[in-house]
């Protein structure tokens, strides 16, 4: 039964994954306009997500496992300057230091994870028509 | 000749159908197959009210259960139809 439904526990990985990136995203978003809290102060640091392949040869050779989250990392590119001088944040030139995050970057992220998530979702509705309709050798 | 050779075929998949030697009747298998199913639907009723009740676990992997015990259901649903037929072609034979 297991080997019967590995393609939907491959998929479940994948969807639990494709979530998690979901939720960095949004942490990203919600983070776009934050800026540095006091001088010398760091904004907050976009947040990316890796995913690594979990690939296990089971005996008969078919791939079992999934896909993993390997890490969740800042974004090491540097701070966005805004000239904001009556910040309470701001340096001696007037300077806030703020947040990496690019929204159109993100936005673009964004679809990129629901369109994944969709296409994992057709994996599953495929594997359950494939086998319904394996079901109806016996009609 | 012809009928030894099929006795032979026969037994070989006799085996291959039961190696452990335990000869399971069709109606123990039935029941060992309704057992599995009901399981499988106990399974995933159980991971369907957690997630209900605590908000633990994840909704895809809930719907997945579910996916799997309907299958699984299906596939029963098959085999007593199958088992059904069979009988009904029994009972119409003229004696």
């Amino acid at each position: 039964m297991t080997d019967l439904f590995r393609s939907m526990d491959i998929t479940a990985t994948a969807l639990t994954a494709e979530r998690t990136r979901l939720a960095v995203i949004s942490q990203n978003i919600a983070n776009a306009s934050s800026l540095a809290g006091a001088p010398g102060e760091y904004p907050y640091r976009r947040q990316t997500i890796q995913f690594e392949s979990v690939l296990r040869e089971a005996r008969d050779g078919v791939p079992v496992g999934g896909v993993r989250i390997l890490g969740i990392r800042s974004d090491d590119r540097p701070f966005a300057k805004l000239y904001q001088p009556g910040h309470p944040a701001a340096n001696e030139q007037g300077y806030v230091e703020a947040t990496n995050v690019e929204l159109p970057l993100e936005m673009v992220d964004l679809m990129d994870a629901a369109r994944s998530y969709e296409a994992n979702l057709s994996a599953i509705r495929v594997l359950r028509q494939m086998l319904e309709q394996t079901l109806s050798i016996t009609r | 000749m012809e009928i030894q050779r099929v006795e032979s075929l026969l037994r070989q998949m006799q085996h291959q159908a039961d190696p452990g030697g335990a000869k399971a009747s069709p109606a123990q298998a039935f029941m060992d197959l309704l057992e599995k199913t009901s399981q499988q639907g106990v399974d995933a009723t159980q991971a369907a009210d957690r997630f209900l009740a605590t908000g633990e676990g994840e909704l895809h992997r809930v719907q997945i259960e579910l996916a799997k015990a309907d299958i699984a259901f299906r596939f029963l649903i098959e085999i007593r139809n199958k088992l059904t037929d069979a009988y009904q072609e029994i009972s119409r034979l003229n004696l």
